[in-house]
């Protein structure tokens, strides 16, 4: 599991290693777990994959053979998917998302489903139905959140690379405090359909993975237009891999590189450090480092807490204890069995945020809440435009620190969320980033983000892949 | 546009979203609701006069891109998965249906 995914599958096509050889050490991997990483395995069938593939010994793309792991807000087809809630516990799909069904048709193998927020909610994954997730890296330290499980399953050993999601930061926060590559493409590159939905405004399935190049070899493979997610951009399958590997050095040259100053002022000092060095090296690299200002992002963090707890409550209401999921029993009258459903299967993090989105739609507060939000996210939106004007990417943090305590963050519920600050501005506008590891801050790692223009998620990929390039980890 | 979110107010966005909070947890609740409103008054403060609300970056993102701008699809029938597949996650049926309490009182 040290390789990249590309580099193991010329070994797969090689012989020089077989498919069941990587998905028996990566079960082996994912069973001696020490991070509560998992919620269900998938060892029966991941096995009789791997030898199927052997066997047929067509390893036509890097993914072939390959094994990965899904966040557990991904539906599978006979596979139990719990959101990591309470509420859907025993929930077993009778259908494959596009993920899902994505990752099959490319042939890379599932290991199994792992741990998240409930539904999402949370940037630290101590919001599981199934118990906390720990940093491997550190098992007193948060993996950061809400696909924790994502990024403790690639440290592990258990999977070359995993599917995220992220709506305010959930790939991309996790993947900077263990040290790895989260990518969030433009809202819409990647069909939402079969995606458990926390706000359907600003979610997007984000693949993590050890490098960049890896990350390219599954959006590849994610990225067909798909008719049943109407908010799916109609664009042809991305294709990027071969430009990464014939990438040749010198390829920063002349590339616009914006950054706010005081983003960095803001962030611990070996955080802030790191990310000096790293636009150092951008500008080494021939690349020119301008500043750019992105005056509404200091508002992002209310924005975003109003407009997804609006949609969440929306989204969630589908829960009712009638359809599929958990019911509580009852003699009541319906109204009771709602309720009581509700109540019992929702963690406390759930039940917060309904209320707030409940409250931000309801008669009376709907003008000055959401819809104000919503004017304010176009004002987040304009800036983004306005600083595209002057530069290629926008550098930014991920998070002003390295990956902190379990429990610290549970006193202060505002404390907690702004340590989103930096990740949400892009959900809000739509944009593709990429979070890359660099540095180190309190012996843990750090890193710093690439945010592009919407739909040039590919000069975005290329961007990335020439800084990593030029410093090998 | 400041709210402090008092007892009457919790149990009336509880009602809505059909959430039962019990009686110990009610006060905490409005704490912690009035905690983060005090924050998202922040909000009130922008001014949005003439701004276009943006609630899906999709339709705005299209008009500027080269992506296809037909986000629509064609309104035919397909096959759809059959009610027993439906039904084998629901918690109670009948009648290859799905099974509610009672909504007539008798």
């Amino acid at each position: 599991m040290k390789n990249d995914i590309y580099k193991t599958h010329l070994l797969l096509k090689n012989k020089k290693v077989s498919s069941l050889e990587l998905v028996t050490e990566a079960v082996k991997n994912a069973k001696n777990s020490k991070c509560n990483t998992f919620i269900s395995l998938t060892e029966e069938t991941a096995l009789i994959e791997a030898e199927k593939c052997d066997k047929e010994k067509i390893f036509n793309n890097p993914l072939m053979g390959i094994p990965y792991t899904l966040k557990d807000l991904f539906i599978t087809e006979g596979v139990r998917t719990t959101a990591g809630s309470k509420i859907l516990f025993n929930y077993n799909p009778p259908y494959d998302g596009y993920v899902s069904s994505a990752l099959k048709k490319a042939g890379s193998i599932l290991v199994g489903k792992v741990s998240c927020d409930e539904f999402g909610m949370g940037s630290t994954n101590e919001n599981s139905a199934f118990g906390p997730v720990k940093n491997p890296l550190d098992l007193n330290k948060v993996p950061g959140g809400s696909s924790g499980g994502s990024s403790a399953s690639i440290l592990e050993g258990s999977s070359f690379f995993s599917m995220g999601t992220d709506t305010g930061g959930s790939a991309r926060l996790p993947a900077n405090f263990c040290g790895i590559v989260g990518f969030k493409p433009s809202y819409g590159r990647v069909s939402r359909f079969g995606q458990i939905a926390y706000a359907s405004s600003l979610d997007q399935a984000s693949p993590m993975g050890k490098s960049v190049l890896d990350i390219a070899c599954v959006m590849e493979h994610l990225t067909s237009p798909d008719p049943k997610d109407a908010t799916n951009a109609k664009l042809p399958p991305m294709k990027i891999v071969h430009d990464l590997l014939s990438l040749k050095s010198g390829s920063l040259k002349n590339k616009k590189i914006g950054f706010c100053p005081e983003f960095i002022s803001a962030c611990d000092k070996e955080v802030a450090a790191s990310l000096n060095d790293a636009l150092h090296l951008f500008r080494k690299n021939g690349a020119s480092v301008v500043e750019v200002s992105l005056p509404s992002v200091k508002n992002c963090v209310p924005a975003y807490y109003v407009i997804a707890t609006s949609e969440a409550s929306s989204n969630l209401s589908r829960y009712d204890g009638i359809h599929f999921g958990f019911r509580k029993s009852h003699q009541g009258n319906l109204e009771d069995t709602y309720c009581e459903s509700r109540t019992f299967g929702f963690g406390e993090e759930v039940k917060k945020r309904i209320m707030l989105g409940t409250f931000s739609l309801s008669s009376g507060y709907y003008d000055a809440y959401y819809i104000k939000a919503c004017k304010v996210r176009r004002l987040i939106a304009n800036d983004f435009n306005e600083a595209f004007k002057s530069c290629d990417v926008v550098f930014s943090p991920v998070c002003a620190t390295s990956a902190f305590n379990l429990g610290a963050m549970n006193s202060d519920p505002m404390q907690m969320y702004m340590n989103d600050l930096y990740t949400i501005p892009v959900n809000l506008a739509g944009l593709p980033a990429i979070a890359l590891p660099f540095g180190q801050s309190q012996g843990m790692p750090t890193g710093f983000q690439l945010i592009g223009q919407a739909f040039k998620d590919e000069d975005l990929l290329m961007i990335a892949g020439g800084f990593e390039q030029n410093f090998s980890r | 546009m400041s709210v402090k979110v008092d007892d009457k107010l919790v149990l009336h966005i509880a009602k809505l979203a059909r959430l039962s909070i019990p009686q110990d947890e009610v006060k905490s609740y409005g704490e912690h609701l009035t905690k983060i409103l005090t924050h998202v008054e922040l909000l009130s403060a922008v001014p949005t006069e003439g701004v276009l609300s943006l609630s899906n970056p999709m339709k705005d993102i299209l008009l500027n891109s080269s992506a296809s701008k037909d986000w629509g699809r064609e309104d035919i029938v397909k096959p759809s998965l059959s009610s027993e597949l439906i039904l084998q996650n629901a918690p109670d049926q009948q009648l290859n249906q799905f099974k509610v309490e009672a909504v007539i009182e008798e």
